[in-house]
């Protein structure tokens, strides 16, 4: 790489006396603003791509909203007009440096708890993560209960458990000695 | 099998089905009460007729305004955004009535803008390209859509003087004159 460089810069030396010649010293401040152009110009374009977030740095924000307008929709999966707007300040906000829960309370503070695809755990948006194991475990325990409750199966000879069956079976077995 | 020992089976079983009876009672309780608790604290829709609840509105400028300050006035509340092309068309109408309006040194009569799940920047560009001179702010936090039940933009709604809301207008407007006709239906003439 260095070796090209300066293969192409001992090629370049004639060129430029020549043109030195044919110009004079107009040729080389034209030269020097011409580089000095290239160095500001191109300097601005890797500064602005450096500042402006991915695609994906502003999805991984907007994974954490919802949809202004769509029912259930991750703003991140979302591609009407509000979406993108909101991308577009997600994204605008992430150059200016905002962090991801600074932009998400900014929402917040917009548009409302309901913008977020987790709800905080505040007030009664606790039922939403307290009440699902508080079903489940209730429902586990009725069918334990109920489970503990009812006879034991495969056990049919057990007549101690229901008197009256056991009274049955008892004048069926005599009955059949009686026949027998 | 002797008589205690089957007391002992009837107890135990009488003891499992009262867990389970105040297992399922509570369960019932705490869904029951949840289920009640939202169908009374939801917000009904704005009912022609009846007076809304009302709001403040902070403008993109800074102003403040309290619809409680607003009675003796007819109220156009216009719920809009800039990623809703209907509102494009309907802007151009709403401030040409504005305009005609003041021009009549109609008082009496304002218009709110409220700016329905817009970004900041997408707002104010909009009413930069369309040169809305009329009051405009955003639904901070959705509480003023929340109290119209909006679901979509373009909805307007026009309180009369007394700050009952008269006209529901879901859609937008076709015409300048619309506009008018819907503030003098909305408009209690002494």
């Amino acid at each position: 790489m260095l070796m090209g460089n300066y293969r192409l810069f001992m090629n370049l030396i004639p060129v430029v006396n020549a043109m030195q010649k044919q110009f004079g010293w107009v040729f080389f401040v034209g030269l020097l603003l011409v580089v000095l152009w290239l160095l500001v110009g191109t300097g601005d374009v890797v500064l602005a791509e450096e500042n402006t977030p991915s695609d994906d740095a502003v999805n991984q924000v907007a994974s954490e909203l919802f949809c202004p307008i769509c029912e259930n929709v991750p703003l991140d999966e979302c591609r009407t007009e509000a979406c993108e707007q909101w991308k577009d300040l997600i994204r605008q906000q992430l150059a200016d440096g905002w962090t991801e829960d600074e932009i998400k309370a900014y929402f917040v503070a917009q548009y409302g708890d309901r913008v977020l695809a987790k709800p905080p755990r505040r007030g009664l948006n606790w039922l939403l993560y307290a009440l699902p194991p508080l079903i489940i475990l209730g429902g586990l325990l009725l069918v334990i209960l109920t489970l503990k409750g009812s006879p034991v199966k495969g056990n049919d000879n057990d007549f101690s458990i229901d008197p009256y069956r056991e009274r049955v079976e008892r004048d069926l077995v005599a009955e059949e000695k009686q026949d027998g | 099998m002797d008589n205690s020992a089957q007391e002992v089976k009837v107890r135990k079983s009488i003891f499992r089905g009262l867990w389970g009876f105040v297992v399922l009672a509570l369960l019932v309780v705490i869904v029951g009460g949840i289920g009640v608790y939202l169908l009374t604290h939801q917000n009904q829709p704005a009912v022609i007729g009846e007076n809304p609840q009302d709001f403040t509105l902070t403008t993109f400028s800074g102003e403040s305004v309290d619809t409680v300050n607003l009675r003796g006035k007819v109220v156009l509340i216009h719920f809009w955004a800039s990623w809703c092309s209907p509102c494009e068309d309907e802007a151009r109408l709403l401030e040409e009535a504005w305009r005609f309006f003041q021009s009549q040194g109609r008082q009496d009569i304002i218009f709110l803008g409220i700016a329905y799940m817009d970004t900041e920047p997408a707002s104010r560009d909009f009413l930069s390209t369309f040169g809305l001179t009329y009051p405009n702010g955003p639904d901070l936090q959705g509480k003023i859509s929340n109290i119209y039940q909006v679901t979509n933009v373009p909805e307007t709604y026009v309180l009369d003087q007394r700050g009952v809301l008269r006209v529901v207008k879901i859609g937008p407007f076709t015409a300048y004159e619309e506009v008018v006709a819907l503030i003098d239906r909305a408009t209690i003439v002494d």
